[in-house]
């Protein structure tokens, strides 16, 4: 009977099993042996051993000072961390905007539909709506901008102006999105009775938010904080191919849009493979470390 | 029947769900397969697959030819795929990688790239099929490689400079000569560097362009693509006349304000007559008839600082290495360096064939008017160096370059530090492709 059981869950479990090990096992398992390889997609692969990792993450010691190898790799996942720095406020955003939609307004449904709206969008389509937006000349915010007597930046054209500028887009992106919704179920699940205990005892909006809603949300924010880094690690293509080009400078340049101009601009297959590896044992370590120490500050109700 | 509802029908079922999508992409592999190899031998029809990479004007030209090409040979089927955009040399490597490479395809300026893993089929000994002399020789050797001919351009890209005649007779200024020189262009600039409205902001800017390193005989690195020489006298020359141009005399705007323009292209402020001048890819011509309808402007030659060169490029069509056909590619490649598709393409650019080329300048009337000067800037031509990894070396300039434009970082600061990446990106390339 148990076997029967067993085969019955395998076989329910089966569609989900073949998409896993051919979409993402193999891929992955693919891009670990590839990366000790030399490819250029034309010849045949070349073992290489770890070569791509020494010249990705080693250095040389080169006019009395030690020099990274590539040192393009270390100054776009400096990009890549930048733009982790959108999520607390993306997270908070979010919170918000869940926290006034839970409300008994009227237009509820329609407010929680124009919210979740970007998440659904064509994400190509918005980019280049905020490409206008940001254009120095003929943009909406210089043109704002111009009408209170600032001379705006060019927003995705200064080196200093374009990662905050994208950062902005990405909260903008995010903050309506999943995690609201997310945080929406959350709120919906903590029991009335702790807030009218709470207001019988005398506590305001305020008290009520820092005592219960947001130790009550603690599983739900942990487990948008934990995902939120893990994409994290993993954005900025978007914007990058379609907005900036990685430029100025490689100001907006993240890994994922490294690895990508690795593998088909450059064609070093090996050498993008090396970068997805080093980029998942980043992630892997971030995701243990929050696991380590954000999940025991986490209270479970 | 119980027996098959609560045991066998619980466990099977699921288990035949499960499968199905494995079977669907067994049975969808197994049929478009043998549907591959019974339409090919039901009909004995060869079948090309022709990839090209053209604007929406000059496709018909393709289409047409095309046609004409199927109807003189009814045993030959071409398939034209459009893969208009920046990103085409990444899909045509894609579909070479998925062995699904086309026939025939569109090639420019990564020539190089492809040609150095041998992706295209030798052409060398079909070469006597054709009137090889009467082509541009520069344009022929840049699809050649160790000796070897892998393509025949069928039409040469060159930037030039655009002029407003309007904004020029405004400021009482004769219009440019071919062989005028930097110090006149700075001056012609900074007479046509207008605050028209007084509030202190720059309304009309002399210069709109792009002035290239080849001008000032800089290069990033040696033609065997062995030697980074980004930090040379001439290319520090370069790099501090285009900041004087942008930042001491302003007679053009920033790379930020053009950055910001980037989306529009430039052409749209010369016609707003916000540029006075630009430099213009005779490749452009088309679209620049188009945007620049109510402007009168000409072309003139690049001023010489060094030479009078400027970027440029070409289009060819060249066959595959992995073709299954290539006796007939090649009937259809030849058809497409003919005289009669290298002239239709003339508003697109410039035939190789010399003597379709003179026929063009000496059919043409009407605007621009110095369309010769396209011609005599084939002695100019500087075509893109041809090195395995074009693109991974040109990012470390490019990089360089907008450091430099944007003020984070001296020329001779940026270009030591790009020389020394170029040096040990040329190293470790060299180590790969050996």
């Amino acid at each position: 009977m148990k076997r029967e059981q067993d085969i019955t869950a395998l076989a329910f479990l089966s569609p989900n099993i073949f998409g896993f090990l051919v979409f993402t096992l193999f891929p992955v398992l693919a891009a670990l042996a590839l990366s000790l390889f030399r490819w250029d997609i034309f010849h045949a692969p070349k073992f290489i051993g770890l070569q791509n990792y020494f010249d990705l993450l080693g250095w040389v010691f080169e006019d009395k000072f030690f020099q990274w190898i590539d040192p393009d790799f270390w100054k776009f996942l400096g990009n890549t961390v930048f733009y982790l720095f959108a999520i607390p406020l993306s997270i908070a955003a979010s919170l918000f905007l869940a926290i006034i939609l839970n409300q008994k307004l009227r237009y509820r449904i329609f407010f929680r539909t124009v919210f979740f709206l970007p998440t659904i969008s064509a994400s190509v389509g918005l980019l280049i709506l905020w490409k206008y937006l940001y254009n120095g000349d003929y943009g909406l915010f210089n043109f704002l901008l111009s009408k209170i007597g600032i001379d705006g930046p060019g927003w995705l054209t200064d080196y200093h102006w374009a990662k905050p500028s994208i950062m902005m887009m990405m909260i903008w992106g995010s903050m309506g999105g999943v995690a609201m919704v997310i945080y929406l179920a959350g709120l919906q699940n903590i029991p009335r009775e702790l807030y009218e205990a709470a207001e019988l005892d005398g506590a305001n909006g305020w008290n009520q938010f820092c005592h219960i809603t947001w130790p009550m949300l603690a599983p739900t924010t942990f487990f948008i904080f934990v995902t939120s880094i893990i994409a994290g690690f993993q954005s900025g293509f978007d914007a990058a191919y379609i907005l900036t080009q990685g430029g100025p400078a490689g100001a907006t340049t993240t890994l994922d849009y490294y690895i990508y101009n690795h593998a088909f601009v450059y064609f070093n297959m090996g050498y993008a493979a090396t970068i997805a590896v080093v980029l998942f044992f980043i992630v892997f370590c971030v995701t243990m470390i929050n696991w380590r120490f954000g999940g025991r500050k986490v209270h479970y109700g | 029947m119980r027996y098959l509802k609560t045991k066998i029908g619980i466990t099977l079922i699921p288990i035949l769900f499960g499968l199905a999508p494995l079977v669907v992409l067994i049975i969808g592999w197994g049929y478009s397969h043998s549907k591959r190899k019974q339409s090919q031998s039901e009909d004995e029809k060869v079948r090309l697959v022709l990839a090209i990479n053209v604007s929406h004007r000059d496709r018909p030209f393709f289409v047409e030819t095309v046609d004409a090409f199927m109807k003189e040979h009814p045993n030959i089927e071409v398939e034209i795929r459009n893969i208009a955009g920046v990103r085409y040399y990444q899909k045509i490597l894609i579909m070479m990688a998925g062995k699904v490479a086309p026939d025939l395809m569109w090639m420019g300026q990564s020539f190089a790239e492809f040609a150095y893993k041998g992706a295209f089929l030798d052409i060398t000994d079909r070469l006597r099929d054709i009137p090889y002399d009467e082509f541009l020789p520069q344009a022929l050797s840049w699809y050649r490689m160790n000796g070897r001919q892998y393509g025949v351009p069928y039409a040469i890209h060159m930037r030039i400079f655009a002029y407003n005649k309007k904004l020029f007779d405004e400021a009482g200024i004769p219009y440019p000569s071919d062989d005028w020189d930097f110090d006149e262009f700075l001056e012609i600039t900074k007479k046509l560097t207008l605050d028209k409205d007084g509030d202190g902001q720059i309304d009309q800017y002399g210069f709109g362009g792009g002035l290239h390193r080849a001008t000032f005989g800089a290069e990033i690195f040696s033609d065997d693509g062995q030697l980074a020489l980004c930090n040379t006298p001439e290319m520090l020359n370069f790099f501090k006349t285009r900041l004087n141009l942008a930042f001491k005399y302003k007679v053009q705007p920033t790379m930020e304000l053009r950055n910001q323009e980037g989306s529009i292209d430039r052409y749209v402020p010369f016609s707003q007559e916000r540029y006075a001048i630009i430099d213009a890819g005779n490749g452009d011509r088309v679209v620049m008839l188009e945007k620049c309808a109510d402007t009168d402007w000409d072309y003139v030659l690049c001023p010489k600082v060094k030479r009078h060169a400027q970027w440029s490029s070409s289009a060819a069509i060249v066959i595959s290495a992995d073709t299954q056909h290539p006796d007939e590619s090649w009937e259809l490649c030849k058809v497409f360096i003919g005289d009669k598709f290298q002239k239709s393409m003339a508003l697109s650019g410039m035939p190789t064939n010399i003597n379709a080329a003179e026929e063009v300048i000496a059919e043409h009337r009407g605007t621009p008017s110095n369309l010769k000067a396209v011609l005599k800037a084939y002695d100019f031509l500087y075509p893109t160096p041809r090195v395995p990894n074009l693109k991974e070396l040109e990012a470390i300039y490019i990089d360089a370059e907008e450091k430099i434009m944007l003020r984070m970082a001296t020329p001779k600061d940026a270009l030591d530090d790009a020389q020394r990446k170029m040096t040990l990106a040329i190293k470790k390339l060299n180590e790969r492709n050996r």
